[in-house]
């Protein structure tokens, strides 16, 4: 059985007194411990795919299903609880909280789900940070970070919980290219160690060679 | 130190500018309220010790035919005697409730004045003096002529009554027997100071319910002040109850019944040749019986003193109202049981409140007190607008922020909290430093003894000098306002930061 499943997947976007037609009914079946790759140009649908399957947005046709759950009825409380618990979501901008310095931004999704005592969440945020090779600049926040620094935070906030599935919508965009070298390795080195599951955006064929799965969308279909 | 404190204490940080924008709407709003409620909180202290203290009690007690109860301002109806103050007097002495009391006459009355071309109207209450001071706290103040003491009978007009019958009536009143003291004089009466008509005693006619007064000539025996608000009760005077009871035409204890002797009734029924030889010679002399026997000089006088004292404490005689003190541990719904009480024994008595007795004056400390009230409201009103329209543009300035926050796993609720706290923090800093400003200006207003100018002022300060008044309950209160400023203020912006969506922070990026 698979992880993720979708099934006939549309997702319509209004726009003014048009309709975009972001997915027009995608099919997609991701297996547990899966390091797959969604590639595609501008437009063709990555980043909605990735939004769908990390509960941020909704499908307005077919069926989604994670781990079992069909979480097309899901209320805001479950999925909320669904990104929390399930999935690590690493963003395109690396969108940290700019008020809080690495090692609090990093701790940040353990104290929403308080299960651990305070240094156990800072036993864990701290291997992680050490793991993305930041530790140094654990005390920083994050507009004193470089774009790779930032882009490191924010994998190891995706990674702090040891969720079941990473998704990241083209992590190495804005980074050069050794620091985004740096990040996949990092991410196909999870995947075998923790047996994670990463999905990951890109329209760079470089990054391809670190993808065990590819899937191909064009126009919001998948046509490999 | 919870996440949540720590996030919204540096955003508040981040956000400088506004967190000073609404802090100084708090800092302000806190302020006013403040000192708002501490000027109410005074003037119903000065209200409630000037006319509760000195001048109504807490509760007045009228005829049930009294049907208005304001004795106080505008032309009040002439008052209704009460009946049976005898079985009144003796309900209220069992009453455990009741500090003090003390019957009264209470009316208007005509002065006249044949030399003027103007009435004199004075409002006359009929007292027993002594008894009058103890429970008013020494309220009268004698500024010409002397206390009257030991029943003396006669009549004490204010100073300002002195100054109007100058005015209106041309003439100038003297306590008899005193002399004319020319530092007293008005300007007006200074000026003409040579050609001056001085009177000690006047010609008055009570204007009584029952439509039975009777014209007395009352000799003046003091000019007084009262102690506070004088300048309002401008038009209130006093006489001894008997002379009251008889400028009103109300018949005493003493007229109610009559006993005569045999001998006496057997002179009224007397046929004319019987009263003819009343006079004859035989009828005319008698011998002298003389007995001896030892008296006690005294003796005497204690038994003059006994009778005067029994006649204020059990005179049942007429009254028109009875001023009643409670004692501070009163219920405050002692009104209705009083009101039972008399229903119940079938009593010629209604009791009413302070703030209703004094009419106007009585309702001018609610209106007062809405209109602060009013204001501060107005006022937290536009703040609530700002305060709620920053934080709903800080909001929106957010979105990525916060949608991030939800993308990584924060429930709605924990974006509530966030702003919850972050107003809170505000309202706690700025709001406390605008209370303690308002505590400070409140003290120093006290301080500064600023003097009431004229009537309006006196009733709008509760008293002859502004003396705002914080208690604990005020601060609470204020405290209790600011909270809820800061919750309404708040609601709309958190509606606003829940319907944040993670995919909104994605989009703006």
């Amino acid at each position: 059985m698979s992880l993720i499943s979708l099934r006939n997947v549309k997702k319509n976007y209004p726009l003014g007194k048009t309709v975009v037609h972001a997915l027009r009914g995608i099919n997609l079946d991701v297996e547990k411990g899966a390091l797959m790759s969604i590639i595609g140009p501008s437009g063709s649908g990555k980043t909605t795919a990735l939004n769908i399957i990390g509960c941020i947005d909704h499908a307005t046709e077919g069926g989604v299903s994670i781990d079992n759950n069909d979480i097309t009825s899901f209320s805001d409380t479950q999925l909320t609880d669904l990104r929390l618990y399930k999935i690590g979501f690493i963003f395109q901008t690396f969108n940290l909280i700019p008020v809080l310095n690495v090692l609090e931004n990093v701790e940040f999704p353990l104290l929403l789900m308080g299960k651990m005592s305070k240094k156990e969440r800072r036993d864990r945020a701290e291997k992680l940070i050490s793991e993305v090779g930041i530790k140094e600049y654990m005390a920083h926040r994050p507009a004193e970070l470089s774009g790779g620094q930032r882009q490191r935070v924010a994998i190891a906030r995706a990674l702090v919980t040891g969720p079941e599935i990473v998704l990241a919508d083209e992590p190495t965009a804005n980074l050069d290219s050794v620091t985004g070298e740096m990040i996949l390795e990092l991410m196909s080195e999870l995947n075998k160690i923790e047996n994670t599951t990463f999905i990951f955006s890109t329209h760079d064929p470089d990054v391809l060679k670190y993808a065990k799965d590819v899937v191909k969308l064009k126009d919001g279909l998948v046509v490999a | 130190m919870s996440i949540i404190f720590k996030i919204s204490q540096r955003n508040l940080l981040r956000h400088r500018g506004k967190s000073i924008v609404i802090g100084l709407i708090l800092f302000m709003g806190a302020l006013f309220m403040t000192l708002g409620n501490a000027i109410v909180n005074g003037m119903n202290k000065g209200l409630e010790e000037n006319l509760v203290q000195r001048f109504l009690g807490h509760i007045i007690v009228f005829s049930t035919n009294q049907l208005d109860d304001n004795i106080l301002t505008g032309i009040p109806k002439p008052m209704k005697v009460m009946a049976g103050y005898k079985d009144i007097k003796a309900l209220l002495d069992d009453r455990p409730e009741i500090d003090q009391y003390l019957p009264a006459g209470y009316g208007m009355s005509m002065i006249f004045n044949p030399d003027g071309d103007r009435p004199l109207v004075s409002l006359m209450i009929g007292v027993d003096f002594d008894a009058y001071q103890k429970m008013f706290h020494s309220n009268i103040s004698v500024i010409e002529g002397a206390f009257p003491t030991n029943g003396q009978k006669g009549i004490l007009i204010n100073t300002e009554s002195q100054k109007r019958f100058y005015d209106d009536g041309g003439f100038w009143i003297v306590p008899v027997n005193y002399p004319l003291i020319e530092s007293n004089l008005s300007p007006a009466a200074l000026s003409n100071v040579g050609k001056l008509i001085v009177k000690s005693n006047l010609i008055i006619q009570g204007m009584s319910a029952e439509m039975g007064s009777l014209d007395i000539r009352a000799d003046i025996v003091s000019i007084f002040k009262f102690e506070t608000l004088n300048q309002v009760w401008d038009v209130v005077n006093f006489m001894d109850i008997a002379t009251y009871r008889e400028c009103f035409g109300y018949f005493t204890s003493a007229d109610a019944k009559i006993v005569l002797k045999e001998e006496e009734k057997s002179i009224l029924s007397a046929e004319e040749d019987d009263i003819n030889s009343m006079f004859s010679e035989d009828s005319m002399f008698e011998d002298a019986q003389v007995s001896s026997k030892d008296y006690s000089l005294s003796e005497l006088k204690k038994q003059t003193q006994k009778t005067e004292e029994d006649v204020s404490v059990i005179d049942s005689g007429s009254y028109n109202l009875i001023y009643i003190k409670l004692k501070p541990d009163a219920p405050n719904d002692y009104l209705d049981t009083l009101n039972k009480l008399f229903k119940d024994a079938g009593m010629d008595a209604r009791a009413t409140s302070w703030d209703k007795a004094a009419g106007q004056i009585g309702q001018f400390a609610n209106i007062f007190r809405l209109a602060i009230n009013s204001f501060v409201m107005i006022l937290f009103f536009v703040a609530i607008i700002i305060i709620m329209n920053t934080l709903s543009m800080a909001a929106m300035e957010r979105i990525s922020e916060i949608g991030m926050m939800r993308a990584v796993g924060a429930n709605k609720g924990f974006i509530a909290r966030m702003f919850l706290v972050e107003t809170f923090i505000l309202s706690f800093l700025f709001g406390s430093v605008g209370m303690l400003l308002g505590t400070l200006i409140q003290r120093l207003v006290r301080i500064a003894h600023i003097k009431a100018d004229g009537n309006m002022q006196v009733l709008l300060f509760g008293g002859d000098y502004l003396q705002p008044f914080l208690d604990p309950g005020t601060v609470f209160f204020c405290i209790l306002q600011l909270l809820l400023v800061t919750l309404l203020s708040v609601i709309y912006p958190i509606i606003v930061a829940r319907k944040i969506t993670p995919l909104d922070a994605i989009s703006r990026n």
